[in-house]
């Protein structure tokens, strides 16, 4: 029994190992937690213009491009980020930070995330709410951070994601995926104020009411996606009360089919479904200075 | 409780513990933690079927010593038959009394009469037919003077219950179980590191692999009108290798926590895919089942040593029985009717017999081309099979074949990135860790601790970074 007992405690060990192994390996090798770690050790940094969102945000927003309009500015978006973990990093920054003149929100197009109010990557929660929290086993790094695995494994079989970048916050990838869907008009559904109020949108009126009460500007975007889930909508005011704030926010929509057709190219600009690669990147950072201008 | 749930994580070691620390090696107070721990497993499901299994256990372990206590035929007949007619009349209602009745009634549509019956809803009791068929299988050998009948209703009741194969089996006999169920067990480390090392690889195949394709055959099965047919095919190779992993990873973490507690079960999977023709295969998958048809019906009924036109029938006969076990829909008839259509050729010329061995077997550690090709087309036949397993209804099956054919412009899995690595690393273990275990089986490679603590390790690894964990249920549990 000795022998099985020493195998056993050994094996539990050594995965006790691997899980602290991985999460030594994470912040030297992977661009979210390297970008994570730097955004979250911002101290009295001066931008003016700050970037929120998920997967979408950080490969399709290219702050260079802000900058040469607005000043400095970074893109903190991180994949997979709810709403509620962008009210955490803006509301961190806020508190570490100067107050910058803009802060641009961007969803995603399919809207998916933003079902749940309640839900913070667990990247941000390890830097910025509690980085050794243990709950259960699911909070085992290994399991915690599992789909990162994955994203790093693309780097040994991919060029494209080997060579890829991230500066000032923007993952920078030069691959190309040629949408080749088919647009179809009768099924895309345009949302309206009520729908922008349901709790899965909780924490963009958090922000929105952080913002207000800074006195910073805050604009939200609906980012592009492939044809066949572009729609016909028109850009929309919304408004909520956030405690004895009323928030205004304007949701401009980059999935709109006459923008996607003049901005995009279904052969160069995109990297998946609703992710636009670097070329892409720059084409709708100017819609967004644009848009931002007038 | 599910073998993939955190409240077995908890349960076993408790057990465990209690086992061998606390009963100091009384096999009768093992016995007893045992059953008790094995009727709380069962009643984690639903406790209230939990009675219809002790009715069972008493029932068999009564008309077994009624048996054994009769000289007289006629008497040992009477008991006989009234155990395998209550346990086989359980069977039925539980799992085909709305079958037959659907089916009647249905069949007296097409005459144009149209018939209220009354029909009842039950919930089919998790693990019936295979405890039934534990229990048919010992007063069966009982009533052929094969065993002695059990006077230990512990001892039996826990040949009945025991845990790790109380839900899916393997189908274990009184021969080899009850044997050990008497014998006073030791631990033994080297087979309790096997047995860890047989359950993180059931863990692996459930959860990697099995769990993850199930994403893919429930997204295609169930659209399986508007998918092109290479979705199809990938949807039915992916059921193949689902339902494979799913149940021979049941039986892996089965027969490695039995391993922990000292009682070896029976083997259920030798590489079925690997079989060079459908006899091959029925030698190596679900190979409990198939040997208790093999044992109890299909050589009672004559097996291969009556006439070719009777044996050919007893070849039906087990494989739509085996089909029909497996459920109560026309699909799983249809499933067993197409693996007889397929073993009748080779039964027939004789050939059914002729891969007895692996084929490293012939010390060679890459099969030849022709087993390669043997190999896929059989692989493939099974998995034109299994679409009919897997579909609700024969209609389904049949505008699934028919568009695999015909719907070449259909949709596509439209797969992300991530998910076809995820996938391809999955398969790349998969295949490389069973060949290891090939090998290991027929001594081309050696098992030491080192090469067992390395792959428990790997697999525990990447079981938390792609294994799918919404607990889903076992494939045959519904069985």
């Amino acid at each position: 029994m000795k022998k099985f007992f020493q195998f056993f405690i050994a094996l539990l060990l050594a995965f006790l190992l691997a899980n602290l192994l991985y999460l030594f390996v994470l912040p030297r090798v992977d661009w979210e937690f390297k970008k994570t770690k730097e955004a979250h050790n911002f101290k009295d940094k001066q931008l003016n213009v700050i970037v929120f969102g998920n997967s979408t945000g950080m490969d399709g927003i290219n702050p260079e491009i802000l900058s040469e309009k607005f000043g400095s500015a970074y893109n903190f978006s991180v994949g997979g980020a709810s709403l509620q973990t962008n009210y955490v990093q803006l509301s961190y920054y806020l508190q570490h930070n100067a107050r910058p003149s803009k802060v641009l929100l961007f969803l995603s197009s399919a809207h998916t995330n933003y079902v749940k109010a309640n839900d913070v990557n667990p990247i941000i929660e390890y830097y910025y709410i509690d980085s050794f929290h243990i709950g259960g086993l699911t909070d085992m790094p290994l399991f915690r951070f599992r789909w990162t695995f994955v994203e790093n494994i693309k780097k040994l079989l991919s060029f494209n994601h080997r060579s890829a970048k991230v500066i000032n916050g923007q993952l920078q990838i030069k691959r190309m995926v040629t949408d080749f869907t088919v647009r179809k008009n009768d099924s895309i559904v345009c949302h309206d104020n009520r729908f922008y109020n349901s709790t899965g949108y909780e924490y963009m009126w958090q922000m929105a009411a952080l913002c207000r009460e800074k006195g910073i500007q805050m604009e939200v975007f609906e980012m592009p996606c492939w044809k066949d889930v572009q729609n016909n909508c028109a850009d929309l005011e919304v408004n909520k009360l956030v405690g004895n704030t009323a928030c205004n926010l304007f949701i401009h929509n980059l999935n709109n089919v006459s923008k996607c057709d003049t901005l995009l190219e279904s052969k160069k600009d995109w990297l998946s479904r609703d992710h636009l690669n670097y070329n892409g990147s720059i084409k709708i950072t100017d819609e967004v200075v644009r848009i931002l201008s007038h | 409780m599910l073998f993939n749930s955190v409240s077995f994580l908890i349960f076993f070691p408790i057990v465990f513990f209690f086992y061998w620390f606390v009963t100091k090696g009384n096999l009768k107070w093992q016995n007893i933690l045992l059953l008790a721990a094995s009727y709380f497993f069962y009643a984690c499901w639903d406790y209230r079927f939990l009675f219809l299994l002790i009715f069972s256990t008493g029932l068999d372990y009564y008309t077994g010593i009624k048996m054994d206590e009769s000289e007289n035929q006629k008497k040992r007949s009477f008991w006989f038959w009234l155990s395998v007619i209550i346990n086989l009349g359980f069977l039925g209602v539980f799992k085909y009394y709305n079958f037959f009745i659907g089916s009647f009634v249905e069949g007296l549509s097409y005459l144009g009469v149209s018939v209220n019956v009354w029909t009842i809803k039950v919930i089919l009791p998790v693990g019936i037919s295979f405890y039934t068929f534990h229990g048919l299988s010992y007063v069966i050998d009982i009533y052929n003077r094969k065993i002695k009948a059990e006077r230990n209703f512990v001892d039996y009741s826990l040949f009945v219950s025991y845990f790790p194969l109380l839900v899916a089996g393997p189908i274990e006999r009184a021969t080899h179980l009850l044997p050990q169920i008497k014998q006073k067990r030791t631990f033994n480390s080297k087979n309790a590191i096997s047995g860890i090392e047989q359950m993180i690889w059931g863990f692996f195949k459930k959860v990697v692999i099995a769990d993850t394709m199930a994403i893919i055959v429930n997204k295609v099965f169930d659209d399986a009108a508007s998918y092109g047919s290479v979705a199809l095919i990938i949807g039915a190779i992916a059921f193949s290798f689902q339902i494979y992993c799913d149940f021979s990873g049941y039986s892996d973490i089965a027969i490695g926590t039995s391993k922990l507690l000292g009682i070896d079960l029976i083997q259920n999977f030798n590489f079925p895919y690997l079989s060079r023709n459908i006899a091959e295969f029925w030698r190596r998958w679900h190979i409990s089942l198939s040997t208790w048809f093999r044992d109890y019906l299909y050589i009672p009924l004559g097996g291969s040593k009556a006439s070719r036109l009777l044996s050919i029938r007893n070849v039906f006969i087990i494989f739509l029985v085996s089909g029909f076990w497996h459920g109560a829909n026309w699909t799983f008839l249809i499933w067993g009717g197409i693996h007889a259509l397929l073993f009748i050729p080779s039964f027939v010329l004789g050939s059914n017999r002729k891969y007895k061995e692996d084929i490293v077997h012939r010390n060679k550690v890459v099969p030849s081309v022709l087993d390669i090709f043997q190999m896929v087309i059989t692989f493939l036949l099974v998995t034109i099979a299994w679409i009919f397993f897997r579909a609700a209804t024969l209609a389904q099956a049949g505008h699934y074949l028919n568009n695999i054919v015909h719907n070449v412009k259909g949709k596509t899995l439209a797969l992300e990135n991530s998910d076809v690595i995820s996938y391809s690393l999955s398969f790349a273990v998969f295949f490389t860790v069973s060949t290891y275990f090939l090998y290991r089986k027929n001594h081309l490679l050696k098992t030491t601790v080192l090469k067992q603590f390395a792959l428990s390790l790997g697999l525990l690894i990447l079981i938390t970074l792609l294994g799918q964990f919404s607990q889903q249920s076992f494939i045959y549990f519904q069985f």
